[in-house]
């Protein structure tokens, strides 16, 4: 299972389509630089962080301090 | 890994160094007889790779291997021993060939564990503990050694520990050990273990943990804030408050789910002794019954009995045949009453005589008194005179006296019984028709008497009957404690019952809570609205909302797994049942309320089926672990592994056998499958087998219609050599063209 496809099984999740107004074409055609609205980018954005961290091992202390500075520097 | 080649030497049954099996990448059968050394060659694999062959001992644990430090000696063929001289060693080595074909890399190994056993004198031997193990790796023109800080990871590589026993596996002893279908966790504990389901796990942590983190930085600056600060205090008491109740139910939710499952798991171990401990039980009690009814019984004939005695007398039982007395009382009574009147008359007659015979005397006789008087004093009174003894007058006198008539003494008088015996007489009388009826109650009593006698020995017949039907199944399931075992099961699924409780109870807060979580998280960002920067609004929002994810998606990820699983069951289910023309039903996974999925065949109605054969457990069995294998597509271990298998048709049919062929020749691409099916009795050699050639040609063309390779091998003895006899024992393996 490839990173983007871990990013896909996340956002293939109906609820979080919806919410973040993401439509199943855009999952599923979704590339690693794919661009979205912009609170969708936000989201796409800390899930790819996510499962890179994730993906290269880092602990979970790790992993979720970098989520939040990944965050900080998106939404300054 | 692919295996290319075995080579066994003395090891067990395999006697010599000529023993090799070539493996193609296909299905590769094993042909053998019961003790002709199948399960041994699955032994020499597990030998080489675990340093152990299967532990047989009937405590031990199913699947569990005996390693060499326990085996030793018992390693080497016997008839290798029998020939070895004293001073000389014998050597069992195995050595496997393997193609480690990943990461596009291909490499060659050569795999060869050895043991070593010297002879001392003629029935002691040097047995050492350890075996030597190598591996080789092929380079270029020949193999060389591996170092031996590598050969763990090679080894893991070829085939990890994990994996191997869902590959590899020996008979239903060895499936039962892997999917135990009665058991929730089984299958729960399956997935865990073989997918990559954990990896979802570590995604919820970090979100929880960068949302936690986002969410104090908010909190912080928001308890700073000038407005609505009352408000804001509320609804972050609220908030902490329900935090830590959601986690004090998370904890009580797992708990409640362990001990459901290890009330489970207490059933899955009593269930295979409940039926045989309600039966005892229900025994027992019948036992305890009959022997109360056979004790009342003893009780009750004893008692009886006693009666018996005591009738003697409070029913005149003694009088029995006396009846006739009474006539002859009766004539004794009268002979009595004659006896009196006669005496009585008799008495009046002498009693006359005696007057008679006083009125008869001469009134000038002298009483004779007077006359004894007179010949005492020799004198007569009469004449008074003289009258000396031997005179005339002293004569005179004698002969008065001899006329002297015999007084009759009169008779004492004698009290009269007659009003005695009349009464008694009387008494007797009205005794007679009791007495005439003895005869009769005592045969009423005797009949009663048999009566009791026949219940006891009814009653302990039946005390009998049930205590060894008792001791009979006791023997056969071994349970002593049937009663334990009753009242535990009782009591795991009254655990069971309350843990579900507790559980819906539980979960049902937990979304309450979670609810109001929500809300309060909405209502504090919209009162933090120009007091918190929007960056932090906003990313514990997002955090938020990523942890909310992670736990969907690992939800979802699970269920796709099991349902995945159970597809793929299910075809190869079906491939393996449907040309048997039998009922088969289909695999269902069902929930369970802990989380867990049980296994369980349904009917075309959708409704479970219950008391399966062993032939469709077997399979269902089987199916799964084809399904682990070749669904798992992050790990594919159907490529990866090659099936290790021995005896596992063993509940099958030929026709079910040959499906079973089938359809691992599709699954694996390597099977190494060892059996006894697919051979028939040798006409031409005494209690020896061939190979049942229409069967395996028939199984060669379906597998190349499927582009798949069939090799099959004979495990065979020499004519005259017989198992019995260890010492000689030598199996030979022959290539079976087909």
């Amino acid at each position: 299972m490839t990173q983007l496809d871990i990013v896909k099984s996340f956002l293939e999740d109906s609820e979080i389509q919806e919410k973040y107004s993401l439509s199943p074409a855009d999952v599923a055609q979704m590339t690693l630089t794919s661009h979205y609205n912009a609170d969708a980018q936000v989201l796409v954005g800390l899930v790819r962080q996510m499962v890179n961290v994730v993906e290269d091992g880092s602990t979970p202390n790790l992993a979720a301090n970098r989520l939040n500075a990944h965050l900080n520097t998106t939404l300054l | 890994m692919l295996i290319r080649k075995i080579n066994i030497t003395n090891f067990l049954c395999y006697y010599g160094a000529a023993n090799q099996f070539e493996f193609v990448e296909g299905l590769n059968i094993v042909l053998g007889a019961n003790g002709y050394g199948k399960s041994k060659l699955y032994d020499a694999f597990q030998w080489v790779f675990s340093d152990g062959i299967t532990d047989n001992a009937p405590r031990a644990t199913p699947g569990g291997l005996k390693l060499t430090n326990a085996v030793k000696g018992d390693l080497v063929s016997e008839k290798a021993k029998a020939e070895c001289d004293i001073g000389d060693s014998v050597e069992t080595k195995v050595v496997i060939e393997v193609d480690d074909q990943r990461n596009g890399n291909p490499r060659k190994y050569q795999l060869v564990r050895t043991y070593r056993t010297r002879r001392t004198d003629e029935k002691t031997w040097v047995e050492p503990g350890k075996s030597e193990f190598q591996i080789l790796e092929y380079d270029i023109v020949s193999y060389k050694p591996v170092a031996e800080a590598k050969q763990a990871e090679i080894l893991e590589r070829l085939i990890p520990v994990d994996v191997r026993p869902y590959v590899w596996f020996q008979g239903e002893r060895g499936i039962s050990n892997l999917i135990d279908t009665s058991s929730n966790g089984s299958l729960k504990n399956v997935i865990k273990r073989l997918s990559d389901i954990d990896r979802w796990d570590t995604y919820i942590e970090v979100a929880e943990r960068a949302y936690k983190t986002a969410q104090s930085a908010f909190d912080q600056v928001l308890s700073k804030s000038q407005k609505n600060q009352v408000r804001i205090g509320e609804l972050q008491t609220e908030q902490r408050l329900l935090e830590t109740q959601v986690r004090r139910l998370e904890e009580q939710i797992t708990n409640a789910s362990q001990n459901q499952q290890e009330a489970q798991e207490k059933i899955d171990a009593l269930s295979a002794s409940i039926e045989f401990a309600q039966t005892i039980s229900k025994l027992n009690q019948a036992r305890s019954q009959a022997e109360a009814a056979y004790t009342a019984a003893v009780k009750q004939s004893d008692a009886f009995d006693e009666g018996l005695s005591r009738k003697l007398f409070s029913d005149n039982w003694v009088l029995l045949g006396t009846s006739s007395l009474l006539d002859k009382f009766e004539d004794k009574l009268t002979a009595y009453d004659d006896a009196i009147a006669i005496r009585k008359a008799t008495a009046n007659l002498t009693k006359q005589a005696n007057e008679k015979l006083q009125i008869r005397l001469p009134d000038n006789v002298p009483e004779p008194m007077y006359v004894r008087q007179m010949l005492d004093e020799e004198h007569c009174k009469v004449c008074d005179r003289p009258a000396p003894k031997g005179s005339e007058a002293y004569d005179a006198i004698v002969s008065l006296l001899l006329s002297e008539p015999e007084i009759i003494q009169p008779e004492r008088p004698r009290k009269n019984l007659k009003s005695f015996f009349r009464q008694f007489y009387a008494n007797g009388l009205g005794m007679k028709s009791s007495i005439d009826s003895i005869n009769q109650r005592v045969q009423q009593s005797i009949q009663e008497q048999n009566a009791g006698r026949e219940r006891v020995r009814s009653c302990k017949e039946e005390f009998e009957a049930k205590a060894r039907e008792l001791q009979q199944q006791e023997q056969l399931s071994g349970i002593v404690n049937a009663r334990d075992i009753v009242n535990s099961m009782n009591g795991a699924t009254a655990d069971i019952k309350k843990f579900e409780g507790d559980l819906v109870g539980d979960r049902n807060k937990k979304k309450q809570h979670e609810d109001r979580l929500r809300e309060i998280n909405s209502e504090l960002s919209k009162l933090s609205e120009g007091q918190v920067p929007a960056h932090l609004t906003q990313k514990k929002t997002i955090l938020f909302d990523l942890m909310e994810l992670t736990k969907r998606v690992k939800k979802t990820k699970y269920q796709e797994l099991v349902q995945q699983l159970e597809d793929t069951a299910n075809t190869h289910y079906r491939n393996i049942n449907a040309p048997t023309g039998a009922f088969y039903g289909t695999i269902r996974f069902i929930e369970t309320s802990d989380g867990g999925y049980r296994p369980a065949i349904l009917d075309n109605d959708g409704r479970e089926v219950g008391n399966l054969n062993t032939s469709l457990v077997s399979s269902l069995k089987l199916s799964i672990i084809m399904a682990i294998v070749s669904a798992n597509k992050t790990r594919n271990y159907a490529s990866f592994y090659p099936l290790i298998s021995d005896a596992p048709v063993s509940d099958f049919d030929v026709v079910k056998a040959m499906t079973f062929f089938r359809e691992t020749a599709n699954t694996f691409r390597q099977s190494i499958v060892i059996v006894k099916e697919l051979l028939v009795e040798d006409t031409t050699r005494i209690g020896r087998y061939k190979p049942d050639l229409v069967r395996l040609h028939e199984l060669r063309t379906d597998l190349q219609a499927a582009d798949k390779t069939l090799n099959v091998y004979q495990l065979d003895m020499p004519d005259g050599v017989s198992n019995a006899f260890r010492n000689e024992l030598e199996v030979t393996i022959q290539k079976v063209n087909c």
